[in-house]
């Protein structure tokens, strides 16, 4: 996934970069943590996302600086992000990442022959980057796809300096062997990596970073992004998840560039981003496609969850007065180490929901306890871990069960 | 009711963050059972001792989410103001009437504290960590429940 090879690739730059960029992107960060950070699934992760928002700015700030003056995201200036006339220092450090990205950027007259050095370098950059790139170089050109002239280019570059640390790092583990290959090559890719950076990770947001600009500049970024327009609808929707969902947002190709409808856009992809997390989250939703169906089976989980808290609140009522509590803070110390809990407990769970969903709201604590009885799986594996002390409280409960949901019930429909 | 220090993971990923605050959840939701089986004598009745060991399992909930979540800060008031737990709210507080709301929305705004008051994006995450902090609570009290009877 374009998101975890990135993480991988900017994790070093971060430690590096992250003090430059740090005032500009907290909010930023923050802004897309919950979505991004859940599904990355790492705190480098989101600090990877916050990084490389700053190099596609840098790097379309650059591309439409051959027409106009860079500073069009502002949010730079407070970083001591210096405009292109400090180039002279641009190539000397390689770790100084963004700083140098523009200077040296301004370099570039062409846009056809910056995307052609750039896709050069990537591959360099995999290499010096420690080897944690060289896989994201390598299968990102790959898969991005994004020039003939790169693709040859940086396959021919790159053979050597993916091949021996590709094979390691793709199995997840060797950063050795690409570091020494990468030490090797570190020598001549000063200059490079740092442009690489950005374009790397801009190459298949480079469709999509065009999209961050304000609409004036679309024409402009366009064109120097023309030879990505065949995977730009690819690229873009590979990088939406990961755009940050600013109020800079940039039509697409063939699309309204209204405000409104851009905001409407922005807003659906945040919408789509936190149904595809609650598709995870729900079990056996993975094929459930379509908003109305997914929103029905999320509101039936949540009942059912409910309605398990209110049976085992039941249960525990009736298990609490027979029980010596010494004993139980006694377990609890086992229990909150091995917090899965016993096999019984875990499988006892998922199986219980389904049963429930198909139940009435009428009688449904008798319901509840006897389709988990007629479930074979769950009862089995909860009556062989038990002992027979299980189902004397179950019957018990049954009988309690029976008196009280005629009694009462807070339905929380 | 004490509460601990929350878990200053509010950064973290959400299965880290649900590392920390297990153990949080738990820790809570035993002392409160604890607390509610002393009180509990032979007079007092099944059906009161369900509701508050209930009212301790969303309580145990909320405090694990801390006030992190819209989800909990709500629970969390509404435990605070010993209202009757999820129930027809008398003040609609900071609700606004959702236009252009399916119907699968508004049933979903009553099932997650705090619904009515946000919109459709902000549901949808709620409900995310809300089903998250459900299950690690059911799961909890099974665990419980197979601790005690076995």
């Amino acid at each position: 996934m374009d998101m975890n090879e990135r993480d991988e690739c900017s994790s070093e730059k971060n430690e590096n970069h992250l003090n430059y960029h740090n005032a500009g992107f907290s909010s930023g960060w923050q802004f897309r943590n919950p979505s991004v950070g859940i599904v990355a699934g790492d705190q480098r992760g989101s600090m990877e996302e916050s990084f490389n928002p700053s190099l596609w700015k840098l790097c379309e700030s650059d591309m439409p600086a051959i027409a106009k003056p860079v500073p069009a995201t502002s949010r730079f200036d407070d970083d001591g992000w210096t405009p292109p006339d400090s180039s002279s220092r641009g190539g000397s450090f390689l770790p100084g990442g963004p700083a140098i990205l523009s200077p040296t950027l301004s370099h570039f007259p062409a846009d056809s022959a910056f995307i052609k050095r750039a896709a050069r370098f990537s591959c360099f950059n995999a290499a010096s980057l420690g080897g944690m790139a060289t896989p994201f170089g390598a299968s990102h050109l790959a898969g991005a796809q994004i020039h003939n002239i790169d693709i040859n280019m940086a396959k021919d570059a790159s053979l050597h300096d993916v091949d021996p640390g590709e094979a390691a790092d793709l199995g997840g583990g060797g950063h050795e062997t690409a570091d020494s290959s990468s030490k090797d090559l570190a020598a001549k890719k000063r200059r490079r990596p740092a442009e690489e950076l950005e374009v790397e990770q801009g190459d298949p947001q480079m469709a999509a970073a065009a999209k961050r600009e304000s609409v004036d500049t679309d024409h402009k970024a366009e064109q120097s992004s023309s030879t990505a327009k065949p995977n730009g609808k690819h690229a873009k929707d590979a990088s939406d998840a990961p755009k940050e969902d600013y109020i800079h947002v940039r039509a697409r190709r063939g699309q309204a560039t209204n405000s409104h409808s851009l905001a409407e856009r922005v807003r659906r992809e945040k919408i789509s981003q936190r149904m595809k997390l609650l598709q995870e989250l729900v079990p056996g939703c993975s094929k459930v496609t379509g908003k109305a169906v997914m929103l029905d089976e999320i509101i039936n989980y949540v009942q059912s969850l409910q309605q398990q808290v209110e049976f085992l609140s039941m249960k525990l009522a009736a298990v609490n007065p027979r029980l010596d509590f010494n004993i139980e803070s006694l377990l609890s110390k086992d229990f909150l180490q091995s917090h899965g809990g016993t096999s019984s407990a875990i499988g006892f769970s998922p199986d219980v929901v389904h049963p429930q969903m198909h139940l009435s709201q009428q009688g449904l604590v008798q319901a509840e306890i006897s389709g988990n009885l007629n479930h074979p799986n769950a009862f089995r594996r909860a009556v062989n871990s038990m002992p027979n002390a299980w189902d004397e409280q179950l019957q018990n409960v049954m009988q309690m069960a029976a008196f009280s949901s005629n009694s009462q019930q807070p339905r929380t429909q | 009711m004490e509460s601990k220090s929350y878990t200053t993971g509010s950064r973290d990923n959400a299965n880290r963050n649900l590392e920390g605050s297990k153990t949080l959840m738990a820790s809570h939701f035993l002392r409160a059972l604890f607390r509610i089986q002393q009180t509990s004598t032979t007079r007092s009745s099944f059906a009161g001792r369900r509701r508050r060991i209930r009212r301790a399992a969303y309580a145990s909930m909320a405090y694990s989410a801390g006030t992190r979540r819209a989800w909990s800060r709500a629970l969390l008031r509404k435990l605070r103001s010993r209202a009757r737990l999820r129930f027809p709210r008398r003040l609609s507080r900071a609700a606004r009437p959702q236009r252009g709301d399916t119907d699968q929305a508004q049933v979903l705004r009553k099932l997650v504290p705090g619904g009515p008051g946000m919109d459709y994006c902000k549901l949808l995450e709620e409900t995310a960590d809300y089903i998250r902090c459900l299950t690690t609570q059911v799961r909890l009290m099974q665990t419980v429940m197979d601790s005690i009877s076995s």
